[in-house]
């Protein structure tokens, strides 16, 4: 991504004062999403977003392990995010790891909520099959292909698809038989918002490109679960905002993604639905 | 209402804070901190030339390294640098030496709850040490919200693992300013009433976000001050040691 000269900044400001931005967005529209899923079929459950330009697969593998001793009854998640050289030339070897270890540690941090485990997007004791000795471990992993801005988003969005796919066979712990249904991993909805604020005239926008990303002076994280409770806010940095704008952007957080979660429900629900078209045939 | 704590400590009440500088001979910059058990030191190396590869050559460039007490270094010690990082570059004056990179390591004595604002009060005053321009100090708290509903303050590592949730601030501390009151326009003032960076781990509702902000800050006030006062004594020995 070449620098931005004094003229495009301006007008990329200047857009997001007037609520319409380079693309002709308004300021908290988000870009059309496409989802696929199960384009992985060796994975447990697997997913493709794209956000605009911004492409993101997500994995699924489960397997059977020990629990944590401190947390007998509960399975185990890990989230690797991998930022592949095909987004960034900058992501080539090591480039790209601070970059996905921010995006692991936010997708951590909003998904197996706090350290006792309260509040968690996946419910981890539906993972436990043998308190204390067997249980499910989820190893879900990300691939950023193409990056043009919000890639935590797609990889929120790819991650609830994959696991909405994921389909573990359920064990049976009596006589060493395990039979063949496919039930699914227990998820409570919640979704994933960055809003970015502008250095300009404190407006802020949701869903920003790499362009107007290289523009902003903050950016916040917000994660929002289906009861409006905040799941995990990052704000790392940047300028300094006042709490009645955060107070404000959580507002429209909760606004927004009520509509993002529908749309994505819908394209789940038809991505399904073409996969099962396909086996019948 | 009151919520029992090991020690007796209120809901509201922060450990015993200590803070020195200049604690090691050979670094440009030294500074140690401690809330209660938790004691982090940071060593301030720099400004060196030349900046790393992807960094912006128009500014000084800030390199964190966190050193962890046991155990290799892993992801959490690559998220705490990026998290203290970012929010130095917010109160460092980067374009006074552009083209630099300065180096700052920080070593974590203790881990007894509270480790970021621990290591965020040392890392200030290792700056300070150093003379490394700074637009303003910050100050930094935990909050965690308990099961029934409660915030408390500065929580303790065995409370950290009980707690439903768990919110750590960063404010801009008070600038002690030498220009003259009222030529101070209106959007300084502001910023001082902001927030720079806000983590949070666990499910909350809005509200108890904004209280822990609130009570956060309200805490922070005298911590600002103690940690001002704690520099300020040392630089008065300093000199007389220097004539």
């Amino acid at each position: 991504m070449v620098g931005l000269s004094l003229g495009e900044q301006n007008f990329i400001k200047g857009g997001i004062s007037q609520d319409l931005r380079t693309d002709g967005r308004k300021r908290l529209t988000y870009r059309p999403i496409f989802v696929e899923t199960g384009i992985i079929p060796q994975a447990s459950g697997s997913a493709r977003v794209k956000l605009g330009v911004t492409d993101v697969i997500a994995s699924v593998k489960a397997e059977l392990g020990r629990p944590n001793p401190s947390y007998p009854d509960k399975g185990k998640v890990s989230i690797y995010v991998d930022c592949s050289p095909t987004a960034e030339p900058t992501f080539e070897g090591r480039g790209g790891e601070e970059f996905s270890t921010e995006l692991s540690s936010a997708l951590q941090k909003c998904l197996l909520g706090g350290k006792s485990g309260a509040g968690a997007g996946i419910d981890l004791s539906s993972l436990c099959i043998v308190g204390g000795k067997v249980c499910w471990d989820l190893y879900i992993d990300g691939l950023v292909v193409s990056s043009d801005g919000n890639v935590l988003d797609a990889l929120g969005a790819a991650i609830k698809a994959a696991l909405s796919n994921t389909a573990i066979p359920k064990v049976q712990v009596s006589a060493n038989a395990s039979s063949d249904e496919q039930p699914e991993v227990d998820v409570s909805d919640e979704e994933f918002l960055q809003f970015d604020t502008s250095g300009v005239g404190r407006h802020y926008i949701a869903d920003a490109t790499t362009a107007e990303e290289s523009q902003m002076s903050s950016a916040v994280s917000l994660s929002i679960n289906r009861q409006g409770q905040i799941c995990g806010l990052m704000k790392r940095g940047g300028a300094v905002l006042d709490s009645s704008m955060i107070l404000d952007m959580i507002s429209v957080a909760k606004h927004v993604s009520e509509q993002l979660i529908k749309r994505l429900d819908s394209e789940i629900a038809a991505a399904e639905a073409c996969d099962d078209d396909e086996m019948e045939l | 209402m009151n919520v029992e704590r090991e020690g007796g400590r209120g809901a509201n009440q922060l450990r015993p804070m200590d803070c020195s500088r200049n604690v090691l001979s050979r670094a440009h910059g030294s500074a140690s901190c401690s809330h209660g058990e938790t004691k982090v030191i940071a060593a301030v190396f720099g400004p060196k030339s030349g900046t790393k590869k992807n960094e912006n050559p128009e500014k000084a460039c800030i390199e964190i390294i966190w050193k962890p007490k046991t155990g290799q270094i892993g992801k959490p010690e690559k998220e705490f640098e990026m998290i203290l990082k970012r929010t130095l570059q917010n109160i460092c004056l980067l374009t006074i030496h552009p083209n630099t990179t300065t180096s700052i390591i920080v070593q974590v004595a203790h881990d007894d709850g509270s480790l970021l604002p621990c290591a965020i009060h040392a890392t200030c005053a290792a700056l300070v040490d150093a003379g490394f321009p700074l637009k303003s100090l910050a100050v930094a708290i935990c909050c965690c919200l308990t099961e029934n509903g409660h915030i408390i303050l500065d929580p303790s590592k065995l409370e950290e693992q009980k707690m439903k949730a768990f919110v750590c601030l960063v404010f801009p501390s008070s600038v002690n300013s030498v220009l003259p009151e009222g030529s101070t326009d209106a959007s300084a003032k502001s910023t001082e009433q902001g927030i720079i960076t806000s983590l949070t781990r666990g499910v909350m509702t809005v509200d108890d976000y904004f209280h822990s902000v609130e009570q956060g800050r309200a805490a922070v006030t005298p911590l600002s001050n103690i940690l001002r006062k704690k520099m300020q004594s040392q630089f008065a020995s300093n000199l007389s040691k220097a004539s």
